[in-house]
């Protein structure tokens, strides 16, 4: 998380354009992988990016400063809500049919040694619902009932694609393991 | 297990600050673009503050400006009009031909009245008759009421006797036979045709058509 100090912040709201620039410079990359998180294409990312942005600044004067991370934190739900708005808008937005969950072992200790990136990888290979639930889930912290608010489901159904989701993800994990050390997990 | 498992996921995910590998793009010309787009938004949204502005202003206006006098006399004039013609239309029906005939006239006539509650919403005090009009539909009533009752039977003709004057306005009969066969006959319809010079005109001109 970056932090930013309120001296920042009200420069940016002044219009100070020298603010406003290191702003944009400092969260591009963090936001830029929170909206491919959810949209996967880097183009349609950057839209969102760009979009998000663009309110961040209209919006800035509505900002209250409550943190140093606090900056951080707001600019991130502004790029969530316009990457879940991008995935409506495509109107591609479905949840998988229902499947049995078979049950995988723990692999706390195969995530705890993975490196970032391979697990940002693999997570964008998710369905697109499986992704969408397991990001707003595990990375932004909602709760299935906020999940079935923002995405107009069943908070039954946000459970179970959750779950589906984390089943696949165990699955993609081992395959990735397997291929990278040879072994099927722990 | 699972909560530990996501807190993993959520710390691996969140600790990636940089962009993936193979993306570079050049953050001072997607900044430019973002600031140059900024200034684009905000016309747009003054266009989007006078529209609804203007017709906001033209809905008060239409609401608060009264309406003309003018127009109030015209439109009393139009109904003061159509009350007494209605006094007229409702003046007491002399029943002369057969009642069945003379039911039709007054319900023919009794249609054209302006309901009570018109004139008293619409009409000026001054120009307002309404005696006039309740007791004209009383004397029909009573009329009515006096009109000796005859058993309603399918009547199959009417008699007309040529010689009668005729007393009241021109009256248009028309009488559906059981057969579906029309025939009518006109009152104080003088003949257009060429008469003879001593002969008197016809009163009554008698068409059927069987």
């Amino acid at each position: 998380m970056k932090p930013f100090n309120q001296h920042q912040i009200e420069q940016c709201k002044k219009g100070d354009r020298a603010a406003q620039k290191h702003l944009f410079e400092s969260l591009y990359a963090p936001m830029f992988r929170v909206c491919q998180r959810y949209v996967v294409n880097t183009a349609e990312a950057e839209d969102c990016l760009m979009r998000g942005m663009m309110k961040v600044f209209q919006q800035m004067h509505t900002f209250n400063y409550t943190g140093e991370h606090s900056l951080f934190m707001w600019v991130r739900k502004v790029m969530v809500n316009e990457s879940l708005m991008e995935l409506r808008k495509k109107n591609n937005f479905y949840l998988m049919p229902e499947e049995t969950v078979h049950e995988l072992p723990d692999q706390s200790d195969v995530l705890q040694q993975m490196a970032a990136e391979d697990l940002y990888r693999l997570i964008l290979q998710l369905p697109e619902g499986y992704r969408t639930v397991l990001n707003l889930f595990v990375v932004e912290g909602y709760s299935h009932k906020e999940i079935a608010e923002l995405l107009n489901i069943q908070e039954s159904t946000s459970k179970t694609q959750y779950m589906k989701a984390k089943a696949r993800l165990k699955d993609l994990i081992s395959i990735n393991d397997k291929e990278m050390y040879g072994t099927l997990g722990k | 297990m699972e909560l530990l498992e996501n807190n993993i996921i959520q710390q691996k995910l969140n600790s990636l600050d940089t962009l993936p590998e193979g993306y570079a793009p050049s953050m001072s010309s997607k900044f430019e673009l973002l600031m140059t787009a900024a200034p684009a938004e905000k016309k747009q949204s003054k266009w989007l503050y006078f529209i609804p502005a203007g017709i906001a202003a033209t809905i008060a206006l239409l609401v608060l400006v009264q309406p003309d006098t003018t127009s109030v006399d015209f439109n009393t004039q139009h109904y003061a009009g159509r009350l007494q013609h209605t006094a007229v239309i409702a003046a007491p029906v002399q029943i002369t031909e057969t009642p069945v005939v003379a039911v039709k006239q007054i319900r023919t006539k009794r249609t054209k009245q302006v309901s009570p509650a018109v004139q008293l919403a619409v009409a000026p005090a001054p120009v307002h008759q309404p005696e006039e009009v309740v007791v004209a539909v009383d004397t029909t009533t009573l009329l009515l009421a006096s009109a000796p009752v005859v058993p309603q039977k399918k009547i199959r003709f009417t008699e007309v006797d040529f010689d009668d004057t005729p007393l009241n306005a021109p009256v248009v009969v028309q009488q559906t036979t059981t057969g579906k066969q029309k025939f009518s006959f006109r009152f104080n319809l003088y003949s257009t045709a060429a008469q003879s010079p001593g002969s008197q005109p016809t009163p009554v001109q008698f068409r059927k058509n069987f």
